[in-house]
């Protein structure tokens, strides 16, 4: 038999399960060499190899949240955090989520629905994710989250809660979400354990990962911008899984020093930038999606990403609940549309930015919605804006050619502003 | 100033509030906009029409996304709009954070020309409230036809149950079928049209589960006495849960009530394009269904459209299959 029939042949999701398979790319992931450009890369890879290991083989509590809750809080429980949404990311870059996402159609739930949480669920359905123990879902940014990871909770048979987030961010939201977040963990006691030393050891790595990710930051702001957009976007699954760990710690390090070194070398990871764009919401992660070929062949570099943005402070392990309590209630992405608008318009001055792009995600209706008010901001301070219309997960939903037809048109007004002396902000 | 309304979009917005302040409460059903009204067209089409405006002063809950971005839309225009942040679940803390919410909504309508709300002028209007709740229940009781107590509560709902007319109206239309008796459910209000084309199909509409109907007249359990905010905070909580909800327990527990009481035989659930909480709902209803061996109809639309051709082809099958 030859290799590529053994291959077709293997049950791929019975290894997909299986937690050795996940132990032997880790040991295998030491041949991989890495120079100081891409040994975060190797950090990241190694980091989720475990993190699928451990859940996968129930070495601790499994916990399934949505993006956005910050994962010191599962870390802190003593829980293993699992987001099926940035599962679903992974599945679609490699090219297997319509596989996914017909089974979530097939178990009657609209194709109108966001596609991450479509794509999550077929997981879940298949029975290829790491089964949870329990779901924990925040009620911040999108209301589809929430249902989602109840309908998954329902399908397991496990429990679910919701932690309310209230939309006002003042003194006394901040300690009523402090205390229901203390509430859970004594009610979650039989299941998860937190205590002031484990508490302590996550606020320590996410403070030293935080500091990292502002240095990354300042960087990113330089001309030429040493990061690339489509990479940046590709390890939001860091930030939204691994903030609390030391591996999340040592990715952000290894990540500064890589993009030190580009800056240092003059080496950008787009080397002709043309454009500085800001991305808003993410991109597109299956194979052939456009942000590759703006950035390297049209040198309209994503400078920054709206995701990225540091708007918390370091947590204080003496006030652990608080702390994250002001991170969620601080997201710009929650509250009223203006307060994203104007971290929009901030981010654009800082990052010197030529035009503001939305990539507006089918099914994302807390997103989508907010565009005429973002819009609004935009063409006020005088900044370019595109609403790409697109699906993160689903390429059957619009075009790639389609995308880069508008991304073209795009870049064209971006280039008469230019050749027109408007000059940058 | 007594007279001047002010638009609700969801059925947790407590009318008791608005009535102590010395407005006059109206669940606000405006015109369809089709692509109008400033939202994108992925959002649901009631968000979008509520997005066009009417000039009167409106309250928005964080009920869902659409809602949301439909205020955020609203205030960026300048309009007079208040949002009121809404629990999914009705424990004590969310009942706590919830009648905070409400003294934030007592403080806006007082800061809108209003009279400053008081335990005192509360406990009027609830009063009041409770009247009309009932007074509604009694001209809905004697409708013979479901379009007819659709009507009877749609027209309550933008004027007062002792204005609405639209009940015994329609003499020239076809008198109650006499198929068998179903559930209409939804998360929106569908237009009367709706209601309408199940009847006209032979289906007899035993209930009609939308916030616009049972879930919005409800009496929310006020209880005796205490802090009126918090009393007011745990009634609305506690009224019958919509799809919204994050207690799956609970809404399941108010679902089989449903049915038995109407002894339904089949479900017609509708729900507007692109709304996520009748899509998610729809998995609990097949639960549900497919556990009392019912049959489920869902149909999708738009809001103000009236129903199509198809809908009227599919609800007869749905007849048959019921009736086979």
């Amino acid at each position: 038999m030859n290799l590529r029939a053994y291959v077709s042949k293997l049950d791929w999701q019975k290894h997909l399960r299986d937690p050795r398979t996940y132990g032997v790319l880790e040991i295998l992931s030491y041949l991989w060499r890495t120079g100081p450009l891409d040994a975060h890369r190797k950090a990241a890879f190694r980091w989720g190899l475990q993190l699928l290991r451990r859940a996968y083989r129930r070495e601790r509590p499994v916990v399934w949240t949505n993006v956005y809750t910050p994962p010191e809080l599962i870390w802190a429980l003593g829980g293993l955090p699992f987001l099926p949404e940035v599962a679903a990311a992974v599945v679609a870059n490699m090219g297997r989520a319509p596989a996914f996402l017909q089974a979530a159609q097939s178990a009657w739930y609209s194709t109108d629905l966001c596609s991450f949480h479509r794509c999550g669920l077929g997981l879940a359905l298949a029975d290829l994710a790491p089964r949870p123990d329990l779901v924990l879902a925040t009620g911040h940014l999108c209301d589809g989250a929430v249902k989602f990871l109840e309908a998954a909770a329902e399908f397991y048979s496990v429990p679910f809660y919701v932690l309310h987030v209230p939309y006002g961010g003042g003194a006394r939201e901040v300690r009523w979400l402090a205390d229901e977040m203390a509430a859970l963990a004594a009610e979650l006691r039989p299941l998860l354990r937190t205590d002031q030393r484990l508490q302590a050891r996550v606020a320590r790595n996410s403070n030293l990962a935080r500091q990292y990710l502002v240095e990354i930051n300042r960087l990113r702001a330089l001309e030429p911008t040493p990061w690339s957009g489509q990479e940046a976007l590709t390890y939001v699954a860091v930030l939204f899984m691994a903030l609390g760990t030391p591996g999340g710690a040592l990715f952000y390090r290894r990540l500064y020093r890589a993009l030190l070194t580009r800056v240092r070398l003059n080496r950008p990871a787009i080397p002709r930038q043309r454009f500085r764009l800001l991305w808003l919401h993410f991109r597109p992660y299956y194979p052939g999606e456009p942000l590759s070929w703006l950035e390297r062949e049209r040198g309209a570099v994503v400078a920054f990403e709206e995701v990225h943005n540091v708007t918390w402070d370091p947590l204080d392990p003496h006030a652990f609940w608080s702390g994250l309590a002001a991170r969620m209630l601080g997201n710009p992405l929650w509250g009223p549309a203006r307060r994203r608008a104007e971290q929009v318009l901030r981010l654009v001055r800082r990052y010197r930015i030529d035009g503001v792009v939305h990539f507006a995600h089918w099914g994302c209706r807390q997103s989508n919605g907010a565009v005429p008010v973002l819009q609004s901001a935009c063409a006020g301070a005088g900044v370019p804006f595109l609403n790409l219309e697109g699906d993160c997960i689903d390429a059957r939903n619009a075009g790639p050619g389609q995308m880069r037809t508008r991304l073209q048109a795009f870049l064209e007004v971006l280039e008469g502003r230019k050749s027109g002396d408007h000059g940058r902000r | 100033m007594g007279s001047a309304f002010v638009d609700l979009t969801c059925s947790y917005v407590p009318v008791e509030i608005i009535r102590a302040a010395g407005f006059t409460p109206r669940r606000w059903l405006p015109t369809p906009v089709g692509a109008g009204g400033g939202l994108p067209q992925s959002l649901c089409s009631y968000a979008r029409a509520c997005a066009a405006g009417s000039g009167t002063a409106a309250v928005f809950t964080t009920c869902c996304d659409g809602m949301r971005r439909c205020y955020d839309l609203r205030a960026t225009r300048g309009d007079r709009v208040f949002i009121l942040d809404l629990p999914r679940t009705a424990h004590d803390a969310a009942v706590t954070y919830f009648a905070r919410e409400l003294q934030r909504l007592g403080d806006w309508l007082a800061g809108l020309g209003g009279q400053a709300v008081t335990p005192k002028s509360l406990a009027a209007a609830v009063d009041m409230e409770s009247g009309r709740r009932q007074h509604l229940l009694r001209r809905t009781t004697g409708a013979a036809r479901a379009v007819e107590r659709y009507g009877v509560y749609l027209e309550s709902l933008a004027t007062s149950p002792y204005q609405a007319t639209a009940y015994g109206t329609d003499a020239a239309a076809p008198g109650p079928g006499e198929g068998p008796p179903v559930l209409v459910t939804g998360t929106c209000p569908p237009d009367p049209g709706f209601v309408a084309a199940v009847e006209e199909s032979g289906l007899r509409p035993a209930g009609l589960d939308f916030c616009t109907v049972i879930r919005g007249f409800a009496e929310p359990p006020l209880g005796e006495g205490g802090d009126p905010w918090l009393a007011l905070a745990r009634g609305y909580l506690a009224k019958p849960p919509c799809p919204r909800t994050a207690d799956r327990a609970r809404r399941r527990a108010y679902l089989e009530q449903l049915l038995d009481q109407t002894g339904a035989r089949g479900v017609v659930a509708y729900g507007f394009k692109f709304c996520d909480h009748t899509a998610y709902d729809l998995g609990l209803w097949r639960t549900v269904c497919r556990h009392r061996g019912l049959p489920l109809l869902y149909l999708e639309g738009e809001y103000g459209a009236h129903a199509p051709g198809q809908f009227l082809t599919r609800l007869h099958a749905f007849r048959e299959a019921l009736e086979a």
